[in-house]
């Protein structure tokens, strides 16, 4: 019994089950394996890498203070940025920007810039975005379709509100059509123009006695100024939208860059 | 001689001491499994399955997959119920492991899933295998909407109490799905606008809906007398196509969703009285 067993709990088998349990998405369990690990081997930096990286794939974003006090106190038994990655793509993920200025240092220039912006992408912060400018020439690939889409972002032509509520003014419902809601555009113009031209006639019929000359206008006039709003909606929504299809190409491309 | 073969068996003594082997690793499971502290039984089963070479823990599958399912982790539980069926040799336990899977497959509402688990199911001349298979298959046809093989597979379990319950329950859902079938819903809603609605339950929205209809009709009808029949068609145009398709459409929907919630409702009660086993027990006795 004594010379044939093998002891499950020494540090290689640990570890050994404790990348089992990352890879069957058991985060939580490889969670507490490599935590012992790192308790019993606090320089194991093997140990170190994992056990952060595990976090992050984890994506256990309520543990960001445990992670920055991991990476602070051990990121000297690195030679390479390694750990500090791994705090920068976790608050890439958890959106958790609270330690990430703290650490773009560890990193030389081209780095830097990649997470900066890839920072204002993620926060959804379009005006320091727009206002961002590249000094260097990017090498490294995903900052590259980063930085395309970014100046291509730049370039968008948004559809104008003011344009809409004007268009919508002159022809009810076109507005609507301009930010390309053709259905919402036509039952649009279809109600104000009917209503219109049932006020129309019964003002013509029975003079400004007219009961529905008064009902119909009514409508019409409502139905008029609604459009007049809900144009400036759907632009405001188009927009967002156009904003949102970029935003998740960028969240693509930084994810897919981890 | 003697002296180095004592220190390197002392030496095996002390380190074992603090180390822990596979068989305490899988007595500590068992224990935690039995105490029910399944998470720690769990992980501590997969160390074991991990380092067990030469497989000489074959039951921790069944543990393992079974806390899996317990955890509603019915793809690993799955898993799991796959590595004992390899490895259990009886037929009849076999049976139950693809039973058990297919119960997986059920809650994960994979009903396609659970007809392909059940084609591996052995021949057997066990009476209590073939309910069972019946049973199951008529409850993943259910999951399918194929109510009709369902029924006819769920009809071949005779003489048993717990027939008639999951025939009543069968029987009411069709009632059920006939009642508030969204075409004829919808087409109550063409014939009297808000009547879909009333009989689907939304009484308020029905009647607004009927007494929006009503008014838009008469004010178009009284426009067309007063005015001209151009006029009262123009009303209708817009404001009674509108409240009228609108309204239909919106019986449709409720209907659509009441069936969806009486179906999950009545899977549930299937399920329930299979996991109870009734049924079985009884056609067994």
């Amino acid at each position: 019994m004594v010379f044939g067993q093998t002891d499950l709990m020494n540090y290689n088998n640990n570890l050994k089950f404790a990348r089992y349990l990352t890879t069957t998405r058991q985060y939580d369990f490889a969670l507490e394996e490599y935590e012992r690990l790192n308790f019993t081997f606090p320089t194991d930096t093997i140990v170190i890498y994992e056990l952060t990286k595990t976090y992050r794939i984890g994506e256990k974003c309520q543990n960001m203070d445990r992670i920055n006090k991991l990476v602070t106190t051990k990121k000297k038994l690195f030679k390479t940025p390694v750990l500090t990655n791994e705090i920068i793509y976790m608050s890439l993920i958890c959106k958790d920007f609270r330690y990430y200025d703290k650490f773009l240092g560890d990193f030389d220039k081209e780095f830097q810039e990649y997470f900066k912006l890839s920072k204002y992408w993620i926060s959804e912060d379009y005006d320091k975005l727009k206002k961002y400018s590249f000094n260097i020439t990017p090498q490294y690939k995903p900052y590259k379709s980063l930085y395309q889409l970014t100046e291509k972002f730049k370039k968008i032509k948004y559809k104008k509100t003011g344009l809409a509520i004007m268009m919508s003014a002159i022809i009810p419902g076109s507005g609507k059509m301009y930010a390309k809601r053709w259905g919402d555009g036509i039952m649009s113009f279809i109600f104000v123009v009917s209503n219109t031209v049932l006020s129309y006639r019964a003002f013509q019929k029975k003079g400004i006695k007219s009961t529905n000359g008064w009902i119909f206008g009514g409508f019409a006039v409502s139905f008029y100024a609604g459009n007049l709003w809900g144009s400036y909606k759907a632009v405001k929504d188009y927009n967002e939208h156009l904003n949102k299809s970029y935003y998740n190409d960028a969240q693509n491309t930084i994810y897919r860059s981890f | 001689m003697m002296h180095k073969i004592l220190y390197i068996v002392l030496f095996n003594f002390v380190l074992n001491l603090y180390a822990q082997d596979i068989y305490q690793i899988k007595k500590f499971a068992d224990e935690q499994y039995r105490l029910n502290n399944t998470n720690l039984a769990l992980k501590e089963y997969q160390r074991v399955f991990l380092f067990d070479k030469k497989h000489e823990f074959n039951d921790i599958y069944l543990k393992i997959a079974n806390i899996f399912d317990k955890k509603n982790d019915y793809k690993q539980a799955i898993k799991y119920y796959n590595l004992a069926w390899q490895i259990i040799p009886n037929d009849s336990i076999k049976n139950e492991i693809i039973f058990k899977k297919v119960l997986c497959q059920l809650k994960d509402e994979n009903y396609f899933g659970a007809l392909n688990e059940l084609y591996e199911v052995s021949d057997s001349s066990s009476e209590y295998f073939k309910l069972k298979t019946k049973l199951y298959e008529g409850i993943a046809l259910f999951g399918v909407g194929d109510y009709k093989s369902s029924e006819k597979s769920l009809s071949e379990l005779v003489n048993q109490k717990g027939k008639d319950s999951i025939k009543i329950i069968f029987k009411s859902f069709i009632k059920f799905n006939k009642k508030f079938n969204p075409d004829r819903i919808e087409k109550m809603s063409r014939i009297l606008p808000g009547l879909g609605q009333i009989y689907t339950g939304d009484i308020k929205n029905g009647i607004n809906s009927l007494a929006l209809i009503l008014a838009i009709s008469y004010y178009a009808a009284l426009t067309a007398v007063n005015y001209s029949w151009f006029d009262g068609l123009l009303i209708l145009s817009s404001w009674f196509t509108r409240y009228y398709n609108g309204g239909a459409g919106k019986a449709r929907e409720l209907a659509e969703q009441k069936i969806l919630k009486q179906k999950s409702k009545v899977y549930d009660e299937i399920i329930k009285v299979i996991e109870n086993n009734n049924i079985l027990q009884h056609a067994t006795q």
